[in-house]
């Protein structure tokens, strides 16, 4: 697959010849023209000459009048050089020895060193068109060669410069645009590059980002990537969150636990040596509810009880739905005797709650931390298992209590 | 139903007889020749004749080259001619073959109309005539109307005869219808009093008093006439505008 570039580049020498080939063409057929005009005038001027020498001849055929008025022509015209009539066995030429020089019949144009011979039959003109013209002599005319092809030189030099003028302009344009699209293409190449980086966080481009593009169809193209740029975050936000996030409660749940926490949290909070509480809370009779009002009403108890929980506890503790009816709260920088108070206040608010069931809905806990349970906060699965272990004394002893012990 | 039938047997013959292949060639490139030529063979097409190439029945030719050259071919086929100024010089109208209609009427009968359309009282006509012209023009001009003024270079030769004629006729002469000539001849019959008259209708653009025009339509006709039928004189005249 060709880059861009490689094709604008190719574009580029295509329209170059393009353009060049033009101006050879150009050239050419303008050459061809100025020829053709420069036939037609010497050809045209010829007839007029003969016209008016005829006609002097027809009026009064003196021979010192018809050459004194060749003279006079040729005086006036500068590319004129000489002419040549004749007719009735009769001939008027200026200068006197010029058909001596050119012996010529029937009609058309010679081109000489320095000289271009004009010559053509004339005819016996009739007042009436019945009459058959009759072909009575022959009309010479002689011009300077390089004074006629000045004409020339001065129109295939115009057409030229034309030509040239034209495709300078068209090649100003087609490079303008070329620039700006290539400028659009280069910095929609650099804006997707950009995306492409492994490591890359996708980011809403700036406003001057967007801006930067000339060309509307380049703004929309960066405007749909940026759109999906956005989506893409989008989702990818709401996959993260739907990875690490329980939906039923609202809380953290598992793989949270698992991924995050331990990879993450654990080695930081060992470091540090900070106090460290784990406390495992289980909702009290929940299969009961479960079987006597259904698993809707179940759902809805967890639902409130992971309200309470996010609502209670400081941004910095760590609420995760642990098993079903098992939510497991770390509190990082607290000791148990700290922490039981948050969950007192979780009972106090849960027991506030009416569900419908005729009595209010408990859960027992059982507690765990560092420094009082284990000898370093690396030991967290230790942790959970001494407060798993007291949630189920707390079970044995009554629920709806705590066991810090 | 035997009228019925008789009409149909004669419209058969009729359209048996005329119906036959026509050549039309024009040899001339100037306006009213190109126009006849058109008006020809749509009449001809009209009456069921097919134009052809070769090989036809009847040639029709317009113009002195295209009548020149068939009167050298050794096809016996019917001619019939026009645009042709004096058939009598080639012998034409001893050919068994060539029929022709006159591109400019007899002298005579242009006299006559001129008489006629200018209410004047008949007086003899001062021709002049170059001497190249002058047997072919008595063929033309009778002595009972013209008297042939002869010249050799310009018509300025014949003027102080002209002077003793009221009017003056322009022959189809090359050498006095050379533009020159004739306007330097009308010139000099406009300052004179002289009528001047012609049976040539394109040279009413000089100034004369009266010219023959003319009829076109008219000329067509006779031509595929003398295609259909084989009339007893050779040379039909030329059909004028009243």
């Amino acid at each position: 697959m060709r880059s861009f570039k490689s094709l604008v580049l190719f574009q580029f020498a295509v329209l170059i010849s393009g353009m060049f080939l033009f101006l050879v063409f150009s050239g050419f057929f303008t050459f061809k023209l100025a020829s053709e005009y420069e036939r037609r005038y010497v050809d045209r001027l010829s007839s007029i000459l003969a016209e008016n020498v005829k006609l002097i001849a027809e009026i009064y055929p003196n021979k010192y009048l018809i050459e004194e008025s060749m003279r006079r022509a040729v005086e006036e015209i500068p590319a004129l050089k000489g002419m040549c009539l004749i007719i009735n066995d009769q001939q008027f030429c200026y200068p006197q020895n010029l058909i001596k020089k050119y012996s010529l019949k029937g009609k058309g144009i010679t081109y000489h060193d320095d000289e271009v011979v004009v010559y053509f039959p004339v005819y016996e003109e009739y007042a009436s068109q019945f009459l058959e013209r009759r072909e009575e002599g022959l009309f010479l005319a002689l011009f300077d060669r390089s004074y006629v092809s000045e004409f020339k030189n001065y129109w295939v030099l115009n057409g030229l410069i034309i030509s040239v003028s034209f495709i300078a302009v068209g090649l100003l344009v087609i490079i303008s645009i070329w620039l700006d699209i290539t400028g659009d293409f280069n910095r929609l190449q650099r804006f997707i590059d950009s995306l492409n980086k492994p490591d890359v966080v996708l980011t809403k481009p700036s406003k001057e980002d967007i801006e930067g593009f000339k060309l509307e169809e380049f703004r929309k193209v960066a405007e749909l990537i940026v759109r999906l740029t956005d989506r893409i975050s989008e989702l990818k936000d709401s996959i993260k969150r739907l990875a690490i996030t329980d939906p039923l409660t609202g809380l953290f749940n598992r793989n949270y636990l698992n991924l995050v926490v331990k990879e993450s949290y654990v080695p930081f909070w060992r470091r540090k040596a900070s106090p460290l509480t784990v406390a495992l809370l289980d909702i009290d009779d929940f299969k009961l509810i479960n079987d006597m009002y259904g698993h809707s009403k179940g759902d809805e108890v967890l639902q409130k009880l992971g309200r309470i929980v996010k609502e209670t506890l400081r941004e910095s503790d760590i609420p995760i739905r642990y098993g079903g009816e098992e939510i497991l709260i770390v509190f990082p920088s607290s000791k148990k005797e700290e922490a039981v108070k948050a969950i007192e206040r979780i009972r106090s608010r849960l027991r506030e709650e009416d569900f419908g069931i005729g009595k209010s809905v408990t859960f027992s806990s059982g507690l765990a931390d560092f420094p009082s349970d284990v000898s370093t906060p690396g030991e967290f699965c230790r942790l959970i298992e001494i407060a798993d272990k007291r949630l189920y004394r707390a079970k044995k002893l009554g629920k709806n209590r705590d066991v810090l012990f | 139903m035997v009228r019925v039938a008789v009409l149909l047997l004669i419209f058969l013959l009729d359209v048996s007889v005329s119906a036959s292949e026509v050549c039309v060639i024009n040899s001339y490139s100037i306006p009213p020749a190109k126009e006849l030529e058109i008006t020809v063979r749509k009449l001809l097409l009209k009456q069921n004749h097919r134009i052809v190439k070769s090989k036809c029945d009847v040639k029709v030719l317009i113009g002195t080259p295209a009548v020149v050259k068939e009167m050298n071919r050794k096809e016996q086929c019917k001619i019939v001619y026009t645009f042709v100024l004096f058939p009598e010089k080639f012998g034409l109208e001893k050919k068994k073959n060539f029929y022709g209609v006159r591109i400019f009427p007899l002298p005579e009968r242009t006299y006559k109309r001129f008489l006629k359309k200018c209410s004047l009282e008949r007086k003899k006509v001062a021709v002049p005539i170059s001497e190249d012209m002058l047997e072919i023009a008595r063929m033309y001009l009778p002595e009972k109307y013209f008297v042939l003024l002869t010249f050799k270079n310009s018509p300025v030769e014949t003027f102080r005869d002209l002077l003793k004629y009221k009017y003056v006729y322009i022959f189809p002469d090359s050498k006095l219808l050379k533009i020159v000539n004739l306007v330097t001849l009308v010139n000099f019959c406009k300052d004179n009093d002289l009528l001047v008259f012609s049976g040539l209708s394109d040279l009413s653009k000089f100034g004369l008093d009266y010219v023959d025009r003319v009829d076109y339509e008219k000329l067509a006709e006779l031509l595929v006439f003398l295609v259909n039928r084989t009339p007893k004189e050779r040379i039909v005249s030329c059909p004028c505008k009243e």
